[in-house]
């Protein structure tokens, strides 16, 4: 459940990203299991059933229907790097 | 105290002049691909330059055949670190496939069968820096290596040359392909160790 008596500041219509955080917990912990639809194709299914690439100068995991990219993660040393484009929505069940 | 002789340091020396910062050498060909194999067969293959409206040249395999071929032999390096030298290879030079094309654009998006794209500039592409190949090591080149056809753009980290490649599109301006969007340079440099962002 969102956390509804989040104090907004007087003069703001808005939180700042922060407050994102809890609410994302399940995403965060358990995203395999996420249903996923692909954005290419509007096919879904879990995460953990796409065809992941990884000989590769990345991960790229591609959507079982169509082959479409989904998302690739990137590793640049100290930093990493998400792109989620070929992604419509994700679903997580409620533990 | 053991010397090396003149000629093991002499080799040496000329080995690490050819190879670019944090890559290491190896004799064997690993195949890199971020998806499946596209099964391109000659008789259906094309390639294209699109250089905006009214103003696409395009090859089949039979035309490509029958320009000028060059064997280029070149050192290839990895942006996942690893280099081969000598690799030869036999092609187009994209200055024959560039002959007729009248652009004022500088930059250029590699397009290949499968999806798979790169930014490449255009004058990275030219003055004998780049062909499009269809054998390796006097073999036809393999689906695994980008068969029937690859670009070969070899001062530049080996994503740039694409596998399956199937057209070339002119750009005004310089837009990320694919592992340009996901992290890697815009550019691609390995003397300059141009890998990310
Ligand atoms: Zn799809």
């Amino acid at each position: 459940m969102m956390d509804s008596t989040e104090q907004y500041p007087l003069d703001q219509d808005h939180l700042d990203g922060n407050a994102l955080a809890g609410a994302l917990d399940q995403f965060v912990s358990d995203l395999t299991s996420a249903e996923c639809m692909c954005a290419g194709c509007g096919s879904s299914g879990p995460l953990a059933g796409a065809l992941l690439y990884t000989r590769a100068p990345g991960m790229v995991l591609r959507c079982p229907t169509c082959t479409a990219v989904l998302l690739c993660l990137t590793d640049q040393g100290d930093r990493q790097v998400l792109t989620i484009d070929g992604v419509r929505h994700l679903v997580v069940a409620r533990p | 105290m053991a010397i090396p002789t003149s000629g093991f340091t002499g080799r040496r020396k000329n080995r690490d002049a050819n190879l670019p910062p944090g890559q290491y050498l190896t004799d064997s060909f690993p195949v890199l691909s971020a998806g499946p194999t596209p099964h391109v067969l000659p008789a259906d293959w094309t390639f294209r330059v699109d250089a905006g409206p009214g103003q696409t040249h395009q090859w089949n395999w039979e035309q490509l055949q029958a320009l000028p071929q060059e064997d280029v032999t070149r050192d290839i390096h990895c942006v996942t670190h690893w280099s081969k030298f000598g690799t030869t290879w036999r092609g187009v030079s994209l200055d024959t496939l560039f002959e007729d094309v009248e652009s004022e654009a500088e930059y250029t998006m590699v397009h290949s069968y499968g999806g798979y794209t790169t930014n490449v500039p255009l004058d990275d592409l030219l003055d004998g820096k780049a062909w499009i190949v269809h054998e390796f090591d006097g073999e036809p080149l393999a689906p695994a290596h980008g068969g029937p056809a690859r670009l070969l753009v070899p001062h530049l980290y080996f994503w740039k040359s694409a596998k399956w490649v199937n057209g070339i599109r002119l750009m005004e301006q310089d837009l990320p392909g694919f592992w340009e969007t996901n992290g890697y340079n815009m550019y691609g440099d390995p003397w300059r160790e141009e890998r990310y962002w």
